[in-house]
């Protein structure tokens, strides 16, 4: 029996029958919520360090032996491929109240890669016709927050008076209150890449029901109040500063340079949720890279490795050619400015400030313009990071 | 003045290739650089102290002196919920 996000109903695997979710009896989950996953080490009676995070589940179907990690909460058996829920993992105290649950297909989530794969200048062709390794449909935990956040920063500008421009500080203080934000409740999953897979429509969210995860691998939350309160108070501080430096008008180059926050959670309005992922993994020159596909709305989050001769072949010709036509025009214009008949001190008082601010603007458009692209690279990187590789890997076939 | 023209125009027009391209390699390569937006969970801030154009010494107090308020100490949760959240 497997969840068919096209049809939102449960298709049984031998008979081809369709249940929705809700028809489906109680009373055999509330048996198997009896069944325990053990410890490798205690089911081995061994005292291994990387059997720490390893548990033994035996498969409802066949009675074979499934290897777990501590915090999954459904996978499929490597012997009869059926779907296992470990229940015991979530009755009772860890039970989610919600789920989103998938609407994507996992063609329509390597479809919507490759889509987005073809429009790609710096994606090399070997990517663009990829084959997939694996594409693992991954239920997310997440924490929906409501929080009252206060707030003070100082925003520093530019602000330019007559020929002069000094930095001016701003201070902005007060409070918001954040309704339904998600976090991830995952501690194998960053944080940044799981905010990426924002936003989910939290008004489709349904009343959580296992059968749900049955074809999918999912995860219960393994966070701590404290991870949870940083979580929030680092979404709610970004959000502040955001709110915060648009306050400030009339100066340029605005950024925080001091702040201070606290965030308070309402934990009598905290709900867990299951989001779902589709999580795409492919080898490109030996290394692994995954790409996320949210589950609900299709959205493909992923750093791409790039086509590094292109990128800088191109580069090296547009700049050679902007620099030409820079260079045709500032050449007459330069000469015209410091060979022309007037010595008088405040027309060569003006041609210096002149002479400045075209140093200053080359040496502040060449810093920006590496600044960028390391910015760039940077942040395609973080999507390759190998947390989330490991988040994926480590589930049975 | 011809050199001082060159070396001025390779900062400018690398400077400026460099910013295209970086953009034109975030919209290619980087996929789904977005986060929820505030607006998508919160009404905004409302903002009860505002101070333009501050002194240097103002500045390093300004942040510290507003959320000195006891009511906004994170008591923590119910006893129920701490037993659902924690392994």
């Amino acid at each position: 029996m497997v969840f068919d996000p096209e049809k939102q109903k449960l298709i049984c695997g031998h008979c081809g029958s369709e249940f929705a979710p809700e028809e489906f009896t109680q009373s055999e989950k509330e048996y198997l919520a009896d069944k325990q996953a053990e410890s490798m080490n205690s089911v081995y009676g061994s005292d291994s360090e990387d059997l720490m995070d390893c548990y033994v589940y035996i498969c409802h179907s066949c009675g074979g032996e499934i290897i777990i990690n501590g915090s999954e909460a459904s996978t499929r058996c490597i012997y009869c491929g059926n779907s296992n829920v470990v229940f015991s993992r979530i009755a009772k105290h860890k039970r989610p109240q919600f789920i989103i649950p998938f609407k994507i297909t996992k063609d329509e989530a390597e479809r919507a890669v490759r889509k987005r794969f073809k429009s790609g200048i710096f994606v090399p062709k070997e990517i663009k016709s990829f084959e997939a390794a694996n594409v693992r449909g991954i239920y997310i935990p997440y924490w929906i927050v409501d929080c009252e956040h206060k707030g003070a920063v100082v925003v520093q500008g530019q602000v330019s008076s007559g020929k002069h421009t000094r930095t001016v500080y701003y201070g902005r203080a007060g409070r918001m209150s954040i309704r339904r934000l998600p976090l991830d409740a995952s501690q194998m999953l960053s944080d940044e890449s799981s905010s990426r897979l924002e936003p989910f429509n939290l008004n489709a969210m349904k009343p959580f029901d296992e059968d749900y995860l049955l074809g999918f691998y999912s995860n219960i939350s393994d966070v701590t109040y404290g991870d949870l309160r940083s979580a929030a108070n680092m979404r709610a501080s970004e959000y502040f500063n955001e709110y915060a430096i648009a306050d400030v008008k009339g100066a340029r180059g605005k950024k925080v340079c001091n702040q201070n926050h606290v965030t308070a959670i309402d934990y009598s309005k905290l709900n867990y949720a299951m989001f779902p992922a589709w999580f795409v993994t492919y080898y490109y020159k030996g290394q692994h890279n995954t790409i996320l596909v949210n589950g609900q709305t299709g959205k493909v989050v992923c750093g791409v490795p790039w086509n590094k001769v292109l990128f800088f072949t191109l580069l090296a010709v547009a700049g050679i050619a902007l620099t030409a036509v820079t260079f045709i025009v500032m050449r007459p214009v330069l000469e015209a400015m410091f060979t022309s008949s007037s010595r008088s001190s405040s027309s060569s008082d003006s041609r210096g400030k002149i002479l400045a601010a075209i140093v200053c603007g080359a040496i502040a458009m060449f810093s920006f313009g590496i600044a960028k692209i390391r910015k760039v690279i940077k942040s395609i990187n973080l999507t390759q990071d190998n947390a989330i590789f490991n988040f994926v890997k480590k589930r049975q076939e | 003045m011809t050199v001082i023209a060159l070396i001025l125009s390779i900062g400018l027009g690398f400077g400026l290739a460099c910013l295209i391209f970086a953009s034109l390699l975030s919209k290619s390569n980087d996929i789904g650089n977005s986060i929820g937006s505030a607006s998508s969970y919160s009404g905004g801030v409302i903002f009860d102290r505002r101070s333009d154009r501050m002194k240097k010494d103002e500045k390093e107090t300004f942040a510290l002196s507003y959320t000195r308020d006891e009511n906004y100490v994170d008591k923590g949760p119910a006893p129920s919920k701490k037993v659902e959240i924690q392994r």
